[in-house]
């Protein structure tokens, strides 16, 4: 879902509703959020990601619990536990009945709020009543307009590390708008050349750290910790390879080379990525690569000495498309599934709801191993024979076809390109880069720039430098 | 190294803070000295502002005050406040060590100890190398001096001195008003018995204006 509110968000509303939340014994429903976007396909909340399951639920696990919204919905649908078939029948009637009604009392119509892009079960979340002065003649700054001393300075600080100096902001303050407006981009495309913006521990690899996860202890290769497992460098070198001078940012999940970084040095004063077809400690062979899923530290820490990977592929999608399934986030469940190949229990009740989406999601890393026989991160032919066979019954039978996003999928590297084709990605991507510039959730009178900021960035190349010289420019960024 | 009474009268440099931001404790806006010009500038309803947070705070710094990094709160002469210490605090991360992959979601209830902490630092030791040699002082240069006193804080060498603060660290000029507010905390730091009011008075006018939203902020 494009609009999460902040925790605290959540937390005052929980505090609200603990004397008067709904508590059922009813299962979730993980289809919910697909139905409800066939019913409301024009919704802000689902034109360009899945609903995620808190639009109704304040908690899905038994004793289930609803939101305002998700109450109302609840006991339009008759209070009961329904099958399936039921449940997806009965649903658009039941949005329908409710969505005159204000379930959140905050003044504002469920279905006002479904398709103003706030969240019909949360008071906290409203239309935005800023008031913005008619004329900003004689002020120090144009509120609520583009003001180019303001935008030049935060252009500076967050892609350069350094605030501006009292010339800069006069020459550009004394510029007209047309003039001004080209000093910016001037000033981007300086800061993204930058050691700050593409260096070790800048701005890319800050971005990157939460999709590598690196751990100092078991690092090998630079500075490697006690228990060398892995390194991380190249990880980086390519995440970063994939977000600069205009490259696919897709490479991050379909790259079939390596990237080296090469430090500064006294003719380069900034870190340069040269790719590479190989390199020394990453061992997938060329057509089983898929950028930084199958990096020999992303295969070592997340599928380490399991039969099936699922902490990989959950990590592989919270990472790149944004889903977090542990948040019951991005749930696409096939039918039929999960299948428990390896008898962890995870056909009951309480673990299939997201397991139906997550299992088909791991079958493809079932040839990626980690750690242990075989060698570390290698993918394997017949892994799961040679190597867990003994560990349970049906397990022989994971099969390597999986599925993301509700479609199926072959390998690992059809479904990471399928990833890095998806809405989902593009759209992570862009979040990415507008919680680090804007610093907040896009709101509903954003959620057109932020869409066409993720229409513009699939439409030049997938390019971030692209999509961050459009960004800049944006209200939500450059208006005091 | 100035002596310690630089560090105690803090709480002046404060003081002469919430003059120069026109806060008071509850963070309300508190009105200005009669000679102040600022104009009357409407609160924005974005409200779209953010902590700089370590590194910009580290950079800025450095540049604004011309010190080398090391030079800038250095615990035991071997741990960088910004990139170690008080990284965290300050909104950095740790990723390869703690696993702290992305930026606290708010400030911490010790950011503003932290953020005071490096920019006193930064500000003692400017003034420490202003006065050790003023003939090439950066910021406080040209101050009418006998012995360890100001003559003049309200003097026209004075005024420059301060509205050099403010072009380095807030790359605008002072205002009167300001300019007023910060020379008028000298009184206080000479009556404090501190035994070179000049040199502290230095470091704490650079402290208020280093510590203010319009710095710390963005």
């Amino acid at each position: 879902m494009l609009r999460r509110p902040p925790p605290a968000v959540w937390i005052t509303l929980g505090v609200a509703l603990v004397s008067a939340v709904p508590w059922g014994t009813a299962e979730a429903k993980p289809t919910g959020p697909s139905l409800f976007c066939a019913t409301y396909p024009t919704s802000p909340a689902c034109d360009l990601a899945a609903v995620s399951c808190s639009y109704c639920h304040d908690r899905t696990a038994e004793p289930v619990t609803w939101n305002p919204f998700g109450a109302a919905l609840h006991s339009a649908l008759g209070g009961g536990t329904l099958s399936d078939a039921d449940y997806a029948s009965k649903l658009p009637g039941a949005l329908g009945a409710i969505s005159a009604e204000d379930a959140d009392a905050d003044g504002v119509t469920n279905e006002d709020e479904i398709f103003g892009g706030t969240l019909p079960g949360d008071p906290a979340s409203l239309p935005s009543t800023d008031v913005c002065p008619a004329d900003v003649s004689g002020f120090d700054y144009r509120v609520c307009q583009t003001d180019y001393r303001y935008l030049l300075r935060k252009t500076s600080i967050d892609f350069c590390g350094f605030s501006p100096r009292l010339a800069e902001l006069d020459a550009i303050g004394a510029a007209d708008d047309a003039t001004a407006s080209q000093m910016i981009d001037a000033t981007l495309e300086a800061c993204m050349a930058s050691e700050y913006f593409r260096g070790p521990d800048g701005v890319l690899w800050t971005l990157a750290h939460r999709k590598i996860k690196p751990l100092s202890s078991v690092k090998s290769g630079e500075d490697a910790g006690i228990i060398p497992l892995a390194d991380y460098d190249p990880d980086y070198a390519l995440f970063v390879y994939s977000q600069i001078d205009g490259a696919d940012a897709r490479l991050a999940l379909t790259a079939d080379f390596f990237v080296a970084r090469v430090p500064p040095s006294g003719s380069n004063p900034v870190s340069r990525y040269i790719p590479l077809d190989d390199l020394d400690g990453q061992n997938v062979i060329k057509a089983r690569r898929a950028g930084l899923v199958t990096s020999a530290w992303f295969l070592v820490t997340n599928v380490m000495f399991t039969a099936l990977p699922r902490t990989a592929a959950a990590q592989f999608y919270r990472a790149y498309l944004g889903h977090d399934i542990a948040r019951e986030e991005g749930l696409h469940p096939i039918p039929n599934e999960p299948k428990d190949h390896d008898a962890k229990g995870v056909t009951q009740a309480a673990c299939a709801g997201c397991h139906s989406t997550l299992d088909p999601l791991s079958y493809p890393f079932r040839n990626y191993n980690g750690l242990g026989a075989g060698g570390r991160g290698k993918y394997i032919p017949d892994r799961i024979e040679k190597f867990f066979a003994t560990e349970a019954p049906n397990i022989t039978q994971i099969p390597e076809a999986g599925a993301l996003l509700g479609e199926p999928q072959a390998t690992l590297v059809d479904m990471t390109r399928a990833a890095a084709d998806s809405d989902d990605f593009a759209v992570a991507t862009v979040h990415d880069y507008w919680m680090l510039t804007v610093g907040a959730e896009p709101t509903a009178e954003q959620h057109d720039a932020f869409a066409g900021l993720v229409a513009s960035f699939r439409a030049n190349g997938w390019s971030v430098a692209h999509m961050l010289h459009e960004l800049v420019h944006l209200e939500a960024y450059a208006a005091p | 190294m100035l002596p310690r009474s630089a560090l105690s009268a803090c709480l002046l440099a404060c003081a002469a803070a919430t003059i120069v931001t026109g806060c008071d404790d509850d963070g309300d806006t508190a009105p200005l000295p009669s000679s102040s010009a600022v104009p009357a500038q409407p609160a924005s309803p974005k409200a779209r502002v953010r902590f700089k947070g370590d590194r910009v705070l580290a950079n800025d710094l450095s540049r604004d005050l011309g010190l080398e990094p090391t030079a800038i709160c250095n615990e035991l002469g071997s741990h960088p406040c910004t990139s170690e210490v008080h990284k965290v605090t300050l909104g950095g991360v740790d990723a390869y060590d703690r696993q702290i992959y992305v930026p606290l979601g708010t400030t911490a209830p010790t950011t503003p100890l932290a953020a005071e902490r490096v920019v006193l630092s930064a500000c003692l030791e400017r003034a420490k190398r202003d006065f050790a040699a003023p003939d090439s002082a950066l910021l406080f240069g040209g101050l009418v001096l006998d012995g360890p006193k100001l003559v003049d804080v309200h003097g026209e060498a004075a005024s420059a001195a301060i509205d050099r603060v403010y072009v380095a660290l807030l790359a605008r000029h002072a205002t009167p008003g300001e300019i007023s507010a910060v020379a008028e905390s000298y009184a206080s730091i000479e009556a404090s018995g501190d035994p070179t009011p000049a040199a502290t008075w230095a470091a704490l006018s650079c402290f208020a204006v280093g510590t203010s939203v319009e710095f710390l902020f963005y």
